[in-house]
């Protein structure tokens, strides 16, 4: 009786560890992975986003000193001036979409973590009740 | 019963954490999207610039209606690197004649502002200039 009750309890353990443990682990896995890609995807996005602004920013601002240079000496300085007035405008709009990008980016961090956070949850609900005859033990 | 219930519940759960990683997965594919198109609207920024202008040569002899008579000297040491036109306009000067195109650029600094006032409520840079160039003398 005791030898049968013992197999009982070592098949439903079996079956916890193959059909359910395995694949748990297996899917949180995959989880942290999905969560690492995202990350590392995020990182380098930034990385782009800030060396392209800062590259602009660079070009942008030694257009401007040198216009303006010629502005403060020209004689009639009307061309020069709707020049500056062009580069000062392409640079407004560079840094605005450049800071809507950044927003934009980090609204999608969020997101992708919340799914990742409704991923973990959904684990622990699934897995709920499967280590209660360990507690009681 | 219950391992069958539990594998069934086990497909359903794989099927929606397969919906999150494509969902995240879409995520970064549209912020990565989101980026080419700015790197590319940056670009074509940057060639759109008209900066020639910026490039061609001041005529030396052409002198502002109203500048100092100091003005072409001082103008000469900017050209040669000597002397730089932002430390002239901040007025961290000692020399009188260049005190006196300080002075001057100051004033050529109001004169932008005010163009660039009329500009912005619709007036084209050379009507702007003008108007604002008219009133002060060239």
């Amino acid at each position: 009786m005791s030898g049968s009750g013992t197999l009982g309890a070592s098949r439903a353990f079996d079956y916890h560890l193959r059909s359910r443990w395995m694949k748990a682990f297996e899917a949180l896995a995959q989880t942290a992975d999905t969560l690492q890609q995202m990350c590392e995807s995020m990182a380098a996005q930034y990385e782009h986003t800030v060396k392209g602004l800062l590259y602009t920013l660079t070009y942008f601002l030694s257009q401007i000193k040198k216009g303006l240079g010629k502005i403060m000496v020209a004689t009639n300085w009307a061309k020069l001036a709707a020049a500056l007035y062009g580069v000062v405008s392409s640079l407004y709009d560079l840094i605005v979409d450049g800071v809507k990008l950044a927003v934009e980016q980090v609204q999608m961090f969020i997101e992708g973590f919340e799914m990742i956070s409704a991923t973990v949850v959904m684990l622990r609900h699934q897995m709920d009740g499967d280590f209660d005859a360990l507690k009681a033990g | 019963m219950r391992a069958a219930g539990n594998t069934a519940g086990m497909h359903d759960w794989e099927r929606e954490l397969a919906e999150i990683r494509r969902r995240v997965n879409e995520r970064v594919y549209e912020s990565e999207r989101a980026l080419e198109r700015w790197r590319l609207h940056a670009e074509d920024r940057l060639a759109d610039a008209d900066t020639a202008v910026f490039e061609e040569p001041l005529d030396p002899a052409a002198v502002p209606g109203d500048a100092p008579e100091q003005f072409r000297e001082v103008v000469a040491r900017f050209d040669s690197g000597e002397l730089d036109w932002q430390t002239v306009v901040s007025g961290s000067v000692e020399d009188e004649g260049e005190r006196a195109v300080s002075m001057w650029m100051d004033r050529r600094l109001g004169q932008l502002q005010a163009a660039g006032r009329l500009v912005r409520r619709g007036m084209t840079a050379e009507e702007a200039y003008d108007e604002v160039a008219g009133r002060v003398g060239r």
